[in-house]
């Protein structure tokens, strides 16, 4: 290590130029200023420097000043994401016509035993695909009145807002020939008893949410996919 | 001619000075011209014991979300929220709609029409939103929606709720008391899911939804968790206000009061 610095040091001596030769490259420069009348080359020498440093200095401070503060006002930009999850900030929702509704419902029939129904769509805005398509819809059977709400996952990068609730889903129960995993969840605001649920068949991914009065989960099921 | 030109660069350079930007008022904008997702956390208490306080007003607020090519319209969205929860006493609010039905005993909202979207059109202008700049500002919301609702007959008053960043905590209850919503603004904010936080023993496993950008929700709700270990010792509190998001696939979810977030502003909300 010491061989080291000693090498740095050699170096740095011998890129210090003698005073002599560094005196008049100075007088050399000082010439312009001198021509002005002015005697106090170094003194001017130095105020030219100065003022060159001072006007550098100002207008950086300025600059970053001025961008400090216009910058301020306005939101900060988003942090980058280390992954390929996205989430609200990546999409957009629209309400999907009755054709497209059919369309759904032919691809998953169950989905027919719902009333009232209204389907949106989020839309990934980066490449315009669909990231998730939501079905609302109501069911009544004899003992219970379901609110139902259907996520279907086109998407699953697309990290919505209780979409870690619907990993690891402790229950199962098999309806006609669906497998579903489940909890409950509590109630919700209208005192319903809400459970989450998630199938999956024929490579189509739908996370449940299925709210009703009287907590009977598994009539559900039989009456939508039995 | 250095010192010219050295001179030169000074005034130069110190022009931008003279430009002072006036402060803008913040604007309020969901989605993806506004507030962003930016991760999840996941988070971990263990507990002997807890306390959980909740309330809320009962029934919760309607579940509307932009469905328009509209953007930054957390704001008319919210409105509209606020329209559809008084709808229910104050039919004419939103015109050729019924916000609420009864099923087997309960109060249940109706789902989004054609004619929230209207009302939320209509808001959409009488906000001033993406006016000047995206989203709307806190005056525009308040004055759009007091044009509103005034253009239906009706009457509506502001109380704040929000002051120096923080919840009034006592005009908050006695808003939620008072089945007064209330409008809140927020800068960066934390959200977690509406069940995720009903563990009965052991731990507390959720994961907190972090946000940045700016954001409007109707709070109707406080909620206070209080961890303690098995000596009783406190060890743990969650502060926490239940709002409607304003999205589609996650309508309700609690906001977490914690230093991350901002609550800019806020009013309670009386319709009459």
């Amino acid at each position: 290590m010491d061989r080291f610095r000693r090498k740095i040091r050699q170096k740095l001596k011998e890129s210090q130029k003698p005073f002599e030769v560094w005196y008049r490259e100075q007088a050399g420069e000082s010439v312009g200023v001198t021509e002005e009348g002015r005697g106090a080359v170094k003194v001017k020498k130095r105020i030219g420097s100065a003022v060159w440093l001072i006007a550098a200095a100002v207008a950086f401070i300025m600059l970053v000043t001025v961008v400090a503060v216009a910058l301020g006002g306005r939101q900060q930009t988003a942090p980058q994401i280390p992954d390929f999850t996205f989430s609200d900030e990546s999409v957009r929702t629209i309400k999907l016509d009755e054709e497209s509704v059919s369309e759904i419902i032919d691809d998953i029939p169950s989905v027919k035993k719902l009333s009232n129904i209204i389907a949106t769509q989020c839309i990934y805005i980066v490449d315009d695909t669909p990231a998730l398509t939501m079905i609302n819809g109501e069911m009544q059977t004899q003992t219970d009145f379901y609110l139902i709400t259907a996520r279907i996952i086109h998407n699953k990068n697309f990290i919505f807002l209780d979409w870690w609730e619907y990993q690891d889903l402790p229950n199962s129960l098999t309806a006609g020939d669906t497998p579903i995993r489940y909890k409950p969840v509590g109630k919700n605001d209208s005192d319903m008893q809400v459970f989450f649920a998630t199938t999956e068949t024929d490579g189509v991914l739908i996370y449940w949410e299925v709210s009703c009065f009287q907590g009977q989960f598994s009539d559900w099921g039989q009456a939508m996919f039995g | 001619m250095k010192k010219f030109a050295a001179l030169s660069m000074s005034v130069l350079f110190a022009l931008p000075a003279l430009y002072i930007p006036t402060e803008r008022e913040m604007t309020f904008a969901d989605g993806f011209n506004g507030a962003s997702w930016v991760n999840s956390v996941y988070t971990s208490i263990p507990f002997a014991s807890k306390e959980d306080e909740e309330i809320s007003i009962e029934g919760g607020m309607p579940q509307y979300y932009n469905t328009s090519s509209r953007t930054n319209t957390c704001a008319p969205v919210a409105g509209a929220i606020v329209l559809g929860y008084y709808d229910k006493t104050y039919d004419e609010l939103i015109e050729n709609f019924t916000s609420a039905r009864v099923i087997m005993g309960h109060v249940l909202y109706a789902e989004q029409t054609d004619a929230v979207d209207a009302a939320m059109a209509r808001l959409y202008t009488s906000m001033k939103t993406n006016v000047t700049e995206g989203g709307t500002t806190v005056a525009n919301f308040k004055e759009g929606l007091k044009t509103y609702v005034n253009e239906q007959g009706r009457n509506i008053s502001y109380t704040q709720a929000i002051s120096n960043e923080d919840i009034i905590e006592s005009v908050c209850r006695q808003a939620i008391e008072e089945a007064h919503p209330i409008a809140m603004f927020v800068s960066k904010y934390t959200l977690i899911a509406p069940s995720a936080l009903e563990a009965e023993a052991g731990s507390e496993d959720f994961y907190q939804q972090r946000y940045i950008g700016n954001h409007t929700v109707v709070c109707y709700g406080l909620r206070t968790i209080r961890y303690y270990d098995a000596n009783g010792n406190l060890t743990e509190q969650l502060d926490l206000l239940k709002v409607a998001t304003g999205y589609s696939y996650s309508s309700t979810g609690y906001i977490l009061i914690d230093d991350y977030g901002m609550l800019v502003d806020g009013y309670e909300v009386d319709i009459y």
